[in-house]
């Protein structure tokens, strides 16, 4: 049998008579049939093979085939990390803010620079600040705490000063007018920076 | 696809007796059953067995068969049956009892057909043959890729084909007979072995 007509009858594309002559044929020929047989398991073989390429697509980010776009890794924030970003903001803006009384020259020079510093003087002491911060972590068990001392130190430095000053004058002015009730150099003073 | 013509002359010889004609039916459907039954039946020994069971309800059927719809329509209708009567069966019964039956439920003798009939598993599918077919289309000239392609795959009928490629349909017929010989020249051997 031709084998041009069998591939054609087993598309339908052979008409009525002819077909009729052809299935005789290949019904006779075990040749034919066996070449009918391998045409089909092709044609089978080609629909499988696209159809798995059109499900290999659509599964295509489920295979892994197409590495996804990659997301900076979220690590937990710690509290020691949260201090830190904590303790630097602050030393920041007591450095900033927490301008010197100008009674003490020499202190009030140090911190009184930083009202002219630019911007690049105090982002280096901010990072500073929050080196010296991360330090104190390191030997401290609450950070905290650390970031709350060193403030402490800067107002207390500058506010003992101020305080003693008081103190003097105050006491040479109750030796000068003897007011009653008042004890020299015991009287309380609650003191902040300002 | 557009072979009923084939189809129905096929169909004739079966009922005036030609047993041979129903193989050839079987060669060209079975493995687009052995896919629809999948669908329905998770483990491929089942399909296969449902796949069979629904050829020879087919072939019991079909002198009955009136030719007003598509061989393959009907089949499809009866495979589709068959799986759904299995899983109803797999359910209810507790042991691997199968019974032939036809649509009524009548039992008949499976062994009288099975050696009429082209099992399945005789022409499988396989991954090696799939990969053959794959690797001598791509060997292909474009022409004949593309006829065969277009043909097999998207089911257009020559004359659609012709229009598609811009040329004659006997070019067409002969560009997919090509591309057949040229791939069956790679299969023949495989399926010797």
């Amino acid at each position: 049998m031709n084998h041009e007509q069998l591939s054609a009858l087993m598309d339908g594309e052979l008409t009525g008579e002819v077909t009729r002559q052809a299935v005789t044929e290949l019904l006779a020929e075990p040749e034919a049939r066996a070449t009918w047989a391998r045409y089909h398991l092709l044609g089978d073989a080609l629909r499988a093979a696209a159809e798995q390429a059109v499900t290999g697509i659509e599964s295509r980010p489920q295979t892994g085939k197409v590495v996804p776009f990659p997301t900076p890794e979220r690590r937990p924030v710690s509290r020691a990390g949260l201090g830190l970003a904590a303790a630097a903001a602050l030393a920041a803006v007591v450095l900033i803010v927490a301008k010197p009384a100008p009674q003490n020259a020499g202190a009030a020079n140090n911190i009184a620079m930083t009202t002219h510093l630019d911007s690049a003087k105090i982002m280096a002491r901010q990072q500073t600040a929050a080196e010296e911060a991360r330090v104190a972590n390191e030997t401290t068990s609450s950070f905290g705490a650390t970031s709350i001392s060193q403030t402490d130190m800067i107002r207390e430095d500058e506010a003992q000063k101020r305080m003693n000053t008081y103190l003097i004058n105050f006491n040479e002015q109750r030796a000068r007018q003897r007011t009653p009730g008042v004890h020299p150099y015991v009287r309380i003073v609650g003191y902040d920076t300002h | 696809m557009g072979d009923s013509m084939t189809d129905t002359e096929l169909v004739t010889r079966v009922q005036h007796g030609d047993k041979s004609a129903f193989d050839l039916l079987v060669l060209k459907y079975q493995h687009r059953i052995i896919k629809l039954v999948g669908r329905y039946l998770r483990e491929p020994a089942d399909a296969l067995d449902v796949t069979q069971d629904a050829f020879l309800k087919a072939y019991r059927a079909l002198p009955n068969f009136r030719g007003e719809s598509a061989f393959y329509t009907w089949l499809y209708r009866i495979a589709i049956n068959t799986a759904k009567n299995h899983l109803v069966a797999a359910a209810r019964r507790p042991s691997d009892v199968d019974l032939g039956t036809n649509e009524d439920g009548e039992q008949f003798e499976i062994e009288d057909m099975q050696s009429t009939l082209e099992t399945p598993e005789r022409l499988l599918l396989t991954e090696e043959i799939r990969q053959t077919v794959i690797d001598a289309i791509g060997k292909l000239p474009d022409d004949l890729r593309t006829a065969i392609m277009l043909r097999e795959v998207d089911g257009l009928s020559y004359e659609e084909i012709a229009t598609v490629m811009d040329c004659p349909i006997g070019t067409v017929r002969s560009r997919i007979f090509r591309a057949r010989e040229a791939v069956d020249l790679r299969l023949k051997p495989l399926l010797e072995d």
